[in-house]
């Protein structure tokens, strides 16, 4: 099945957010940090929850380096969808609310848009399982084109998410949403 | 006319009745035809024991045991020029005729007694000793006759036979020679009216049967001092854990071909190239049925005309030998004889039983199949045997050199079927005409078969089978000296598109400590059989399945190998058989072999739009785009593979427009969602650490990917390492094997 693509929506500086973007957290991918740290930014706004990286990519064959960004976006409410749904990867399979047997991913509308989260071999880096948060409302965008052809799946590996805190953080901004700070 | 049947022992003392002694190969045609149950017989023979068997009196007219006399001398005989003297006596007789004849003249009577005076055939007593011819002083003076006969042989194509030899004989004239270039012979001096004429080599009756006695001798020898050899070998493996000999690939079917069981395809040479045969084959029946029915030199000018040097060679290395150990010369030759054996049932049974029986002395392991359709392998071994074994080439495989002694027999054998299609015989041809005959025109041409490799395969359904054939796999690999693959790289391609519905094991190679699992006491087997993803504990391993491994047996090095994973001499390791039907009930696993096709079906159907779409996926997996993508990726470094961005700079930098980055990250996202990287084949083959090279990729066995949802501990898979119906793994130790270097 296919879905609509929404508007892409606009690229912020993480490190000098336009007004209205709060920050609620930030993260390290510690093992896509090899050659520069890579620091993701958690925003919310407007109903929405952005994640977004700014990064230096030196320049090649004479060419001055420049500063990218990537950029992902749901509705706020999909981060305690993105927390509650990877939880249900870890229940026994005849739970009633496990993922089905043989299901890789999870789809389901939250607020208007569809969201997904998906497990899969190599999404934390080379031999590093994970899971990603996917819109499939929207194309995968960074500052440098084209846009992928595909939908918006922000990678994590397992040692990211549950070992260095991110999994936490999720739930920490979904609570904070649901208490009312934003 | 009729018959009479004499002991060798009983000759007649007559020079008369000797000159009624049927040749026995004659005989042998005659009493053949006189008790075969589809003829009626019209000439009796007189003293016919009913009660004797046929093929027993067969056998003893072949050795000359009991001769055969024909009181009309209307048959073959023993004496070239109807004179009965040891200087007229054909050439062929069996030694037991000839040493009974020659003490018969030597004044002795058959067997040894003492000397009697030569008597004549009459009841009558004898008052005198009877007329003895004067011994010959000379050869008499014989004045030619004056008849002639023209004589012309012809291949069936109607070609004359050059140079045929010829014999035209009557009561009074012999005369032999050879035609000319056109097949034709003008043959003069003639007294007879009436005579014989045999065009080609004589083609004496039972030197057939004798031919292939003198092999099947040669070939029992053979069979016996390997099955003495495999008798010390298996005492000397008897240390090993044999815990099951039974006929397990009897039992279910396993076919132990020639090639699997003898080890045909036992050097890396040959499976470089496992070329398509069934090309070759067709090559090989054009170029011989072009020539049946022209001359022996028509088919080698034929066979060098379509099988130039390349050709030959990659036949040779498609049949599993050595393209420089043999000539096209020589391979003519081996499908002429193979031909010639293949077309005489009994000549292919027997070469047919040999290659079973040597193939079963090899090990314990039972086989059942009946060779008939690799005549031309067990030819080519034999006359390469031969080859071989002349110039001493070490390299040559082992069971070459120990075929070498049949070569000789082989040709005679082969020798003397050709001379059944090109001699013909002519009785009672007048003189004064033209006597004229075309000869037979060839066999057909042996088939070049692929191996019915699927009979190969190994079927069981209980973990006793499964270690019942690995135990019988290290027996055929320690008897062998060496790893043999078992199948070819192609026959390996066909599997892994046939799928996994005939395998109910797959296996998994275990170091011993991941039995009990990351930093669990020696024991607990808290182990699961991959490294467990994060939190899920789901379960994702590259393995493949017991028929795969079944030729590397229990030898960890060897597994290691062909699987292409890394070895580690140091450690222990175990070998996890799986069944696969339980695990997807109680791992809720699933286990498919990674082709470009089952890889797109499971990225289509389980992850839809999500690496992309799913014309896009079908796009990136293909051979064709593989080889971009592994192009393209060998010059990514740590900064293109962390960062989506630093990998688009670098991918416009390489040429790439918006729709083949695209595509790229597309194939990218199928490593990410399933592990086929940049090396992935695609095919659903491993690639062979040992045997690959830089730029030739051999493959060591056919691949699966197996997901577990639900994995259970190494406890729950072996109850407790208890077996029983609650199991659904098997742990076998492994133990490597030293072959030296």
């Amino acid at each position: 099945m296919s879905y609509p693509k929404l508007t892409p929506w606009p690229f912020i500086d993480p490190e000098a957010p336009p007004d209205g973007y709060i920050k609620v957290g930030e993260s390290i991918d510690r093992v896509r940090s090899r050659t520069s740290q890579k620091i993701w930014h958690f925003f919310v706004t407007q109903g929405y929850f952005i994640i977004s990286d700014k990064e230096w990519l030196e320049g090649r064959n004479g060419k001055p380096g420049k500063y990218a960004s990537s950029q992902y976006e749901y509705p706020i409410a999909g981060v305690r969808w993105f927390v509650d749904t990877v939880e249900r990867f870890f229940l026994p399979p005849d739970h009633p609310n496990a993922v089905p047997r043989g299901a890789k991913t999870i789809e389901e509308p939250v607020d208007g848009e569809t969201l997904g989260v998906t497990r899969g071999a190599w999404y934390g880096g080379e031999h590093i399982p994970g899971y990603s948060f996917d819109n499939l409302n929207r194309l995968e965008h960074c500052t440098i084109p084209p846009d992928g052809p595909y939908c918006q799946m922000f990678k994590m590996g397992d040692p990211w998410l549950f070992e260095d805190g991110l999994f936490d953080l999720f739930k920490e901004i979904a609570q904070r949403h649901e208490n009312g700070e934003f | 006319m009729s018959y009479r049947l004499t002991d060798v022992t009983d000759l007649p003392r007559s020079s008369h009745a000797l000159l009624t002694l049927v040749h026995p190969q004659s005989a042998v045609d005659i009493v053949s035809r006189i008790l075969s149950p589809y003829t009626t017989a019209s000439e009796p023979i007189e003293n016919l024991d009913p009660r004797q068997r046929r093929d027993e009196l067969l056998e003893q007219l072949t050795t000359g045991e009991r001769v055969l006399f024909d009181a009309s001398g209307a048959s073959p005989g023993i004496f070239r020029h109807r004179r009965v003297e040891a200087e007229s006596l054909v050439g062929n007789l069996p030694p037991r005729l000839a040493r009974a004849l020659s003490d018969h003249w030597d004044g002795k009577t058959a067997t040894g007694a003492a000397s009697v005076p030569v008597q004549s055939d009459s009841l009558a007593p004898a008052i005198e000793p009877a007329y003895q011819p004067p011994p010959a002083t000379s050869s008499p003076i014989r004045e030619p006759g004056s008849r002639t006969l023209d004589l012309v042989y012809r291949w069936p194509d109607g070609t004359g036979v050059a140079g045929a030899p010829y014999v035209v004989e009557g009561l009074d004239s012999y005369q032999q020679g050879h035609l000319d270039g056109a097949g034709e012979a003008r043959v003069t001096g003639l007294k007879d009216p009436v005579v014989n004429v045999r065009f080609g080599q004589p083609a004496p009756a039972g030197e057939l049967d004798i031919l292939r006695r003198q092999l099947q001798g040669q070939l029992d020898g053979i069979l016996k001092r390997e099955r003495e050899d495999a008798a010390r070998r298996q005492a000397s493996t008897d240390e090993l854990p044999m815990a099951h000999n039974v006929g397990v690939h009897i039992a279910h079917g396993f076919i132990g071909l020639w090639d699997s069981a003898v080890g045909l395809i036992s050097n890396n040479l040959t499976i470089l190239n496992f070329t398509h045969l069934g090309y070759y084959n067709r090559a090989l029946q054009s170029a011989w049925t072009a020539t049946r029915d022209g001359s022996d030199q028509a088919w080698v000018d034929s066979f060098k005309q379509q099988f130039d040097k390349a050709n030959k060679r990659a036949l040779v290395e498609a049949l599993g030998f050595d393209p420089d150990a043999i000539t096209r010369e020589q391979l003519a030759e081996a499908y002429e004889v193979a031909s010639l054996i293949g077309a005489d049932p009994e000549s292919r049974a027997m070469l047919g039983r040999f290659a079973v029986d040597f193939a079963q002395a090899q090990d314990s392991t039972e086989i059942s199949y009946f060779a008939g359709g690799v005549v031309l392998e067990v030819v080519l071994a034999i006359l390469m045997g031969a080859s071989v074994g002349a110039s001493a080439v070490s390299a040559a495989p082992r069971y070459l050199r120990k075929l070498a002694p049949l070569a000789t027999a082989l040709r005679n054998l082969a020798a003397r079927l050709k001379i059944s299609y090109q001699t013909r015989y002519h009785y009672n041809v007048e003189t004064g005409t033209v006597c004229e005959s075309t000869c037979r025109p060839r066999p057909d041409g042996v088939d070049v078969e692929t191996r019915n490799f699927r009979n190969r395969r190994l079927n069981v359904t209980t973990f006793e089978g499964a270690k019942a054939a690995l135990l019988a796999a290290r027996r055929r690999l320690i008897a062998r000296g060496g790893y043999t693959p078992k199948y070819s790289q192609e026959e390996l391609a066909i599997l892994a598109r046939e799928g996994l519905d005939n395998d109910r094991f797959i296996v998994r190679l275990v170091e011993e400590h991941h039995v009990d699992g990351y930093q669990q006491p020696p024991g607990s087997m808290n182990g699961t059989l991959g490294r467990p993803d994060g939190q899920t504990g789901q379960v994702r391993f590259w393995s493949t399945t017991l028929d795969q491994i079944e030729a590397s047996d229990t030898c960890p090095r060897l597994i290691a190998q062909q699987l292409g994973v890394e070895y580690n001499p140091k450690a222990t390791y175990k070998l996890a058989i799986v069944d696969r039907v339980k695990a997807a009930e109680m791992a809720d696993a699933e286990t498919l072999i990674p082709t470009f096709k089952n890889l797109t079906d499971y990225v289509n159907t389980k992850l839809p739009n999500k690496s992309g779409s799913p014309e896009m996926v079908r796009e990136v997996m293909t051979p064709e785009y593989q080889a971009t993508y592994e192009k393209v990726v060998e010059g990514m470094g740590d900064a293109e593979w962390d960062s989506i961005k630093a990998r688009r700079e670098y991918l416009s930098e390489q040429g790439l427009d918006a729709e083949q980055i695209q595509l790229f990250e597309t194939r990218l996202n199928i490593q990410d969602d399933t592990g086929a990287n940049q090396h992935f084949l695609g095919n659903g083959l491993t690639k062979h650490t040992t045997l690959s090279r830089e730029g030739n990729v051999i493959h060591g066995a056919m691949e699966t990917l197996t997901v577990e949802n639900n994995p259970q501990t190494f406890r729950t898979m072996t109850n407790g390492g208890q077996g029983g119906p609650e199991a659904y793994v098997e742990l076998i130790d492994l133990t490597p094997i030293d072959f030296g270097a």
